[in-house]
């Protein structure tokens, strides 16, 4: 904290890459499952959500 | 960054990994229900379609069925009809075979009584064309002897005539000898006395005059007893008739039978019926000569 007030942004670095990347993984894993539940739905049934 | 972070970050990358690959794989293991749906569906508007078919079917079955059945019922119908039909045509066959049997039957009997009669009617003939020729042979004997006693008759009659001169002679010269005894005995007062036959009249032949007449007796049947064979007829013992006597029965021009009396009344007269042509009636004539 600067007396002058002028607040800077502060440059966002990861703190540890690995676990960035196994978030990212862990999204990626997550993402894709959901687009292949999201085509099996469509392709068999013919909508997303709703009955048929 | 803190330590709990980092584990937080571990298990949540760990679980995604672990429940991602949990839904990848029960997705992609788990079965399309839509097309199960959809088959299922399809299957049972088959099985539907197949029920209305099979229903159409027993429909149709049941309507063929109760035409059948109408048209068995019809022919049953019918079948009866014409067994009754048959079986009155068989109780009218076995009536008509019934009264032919009994024809049939009168005319075996009928045509016995025929075979009877006319053997019956030959032996008579054969009896009767014996006793014809019987008859024609003594006719013959009896006409020889006829003729041979009409010559005798005639031989008897011209000696009958010769004597009856001879007696008109001797009775002639008996009147003229009684004369001229008389004429020489008259003086005396003396007459001859008659004479005695020197042959007695007993025993002098007596010539028989067979002379023949027919009676003539006629009247009408009065009553006639087929069941004792007897007949009554209309005259009697006033009428001539006698016992034994035979009348001839007829009807018109046809011989029906005769008649011999066996009881005679005064006015009336009972006999039995022989020859027996035709059944004698009431009215029917009699007389003793045909």
């Amino acid at each position: 904290m600067s007396p002058d007030g002028k607040i800077k942004p502060a440059k966002l670095n990861a703190a540890n890459n690995v676990y960035t990347a196994m978030l990212a993984l862990a999204f990626g894993v997550v993402l894709a499952t959901a687009i292949f539940v999201a085509f099996k739905c469509y392709s068999q049934y013919g909508s997303l959500f709703s009955l048929p | 960054m803190s330590t709990l972070t980092k584990s937080f970050i571990i298990l949540l990358t760990i679980s995604s990994l672990f429940l991602c690959g949990y839904v990848v794989q029960y997705v992609s293991s788990v079965s399309n229900y839509k097309d199960d749906f959809e088959k299922a569906q399809r299957q049972a508007n088959a099985k539907q379609s197949e029920i209305e078919n099979l229903n159409q079917n027993l429909k149709d079955e049941r309507n063929k069925r109760i035409q059948l059945e109408d048209s068995k019922i019809k022919e049953i119908a019918a079948l009866d009809a014409k067994i009754t039909e048959l079986q009155t045509e068989i109780k009218d066959l076995k009536r008509e075979n019934a009264g032919l049997t009994a024809t049939v039957e009168s005319w075996i009997t009928t045509t016995q009584q025929l075979t009877n009669l006319s053997d019956k009617n030959r032996e008579m003939y054969v009896t009767a064309f014996s006793e014809l020729n019987k008859t024609k042979d003594e006719l013959v004997g009896e006409k020889t002897k006829l003729d041979e006693t009409s010559n005798t008759l005639i031989e008897k009659e011209a000696l009958i005539d010769m004597l009856e001169v001879n007696v008109k002679q001797l009775t002639e010269e008996k009147i003229a000898l009684e004369n001229k005894l008389n004429s020489i005995l008259r003086p005396y007062g003396t007459k001859a006395a008659a004479q005695q036959p020197l042959i007695p009249q007993s025993d002098l032949a007596q010539l028989a005059t067979a002379t023949t007449a027919k009676i003539g007796l006629k009247g009408f049947v009065s009553s006639v007893d087929m069941k004792n064979s007897m007949a009554q007829i209309s005259i009697g013992g006033s009428h001539g008739v006698k016992k034994a006597m035979r009348f001839h029965v007829s009807r018109g021009n046809e011989y029906i039978c005769d008649i011999v009396i066996s009881d005679v009344a005064a006015d009336v007269s009972v006999g039995m019926l022989e020859l027996i042509q035709q059944q004698p009636r009431p009215g029917d004539n009699v007389s003793t000569n045909w």
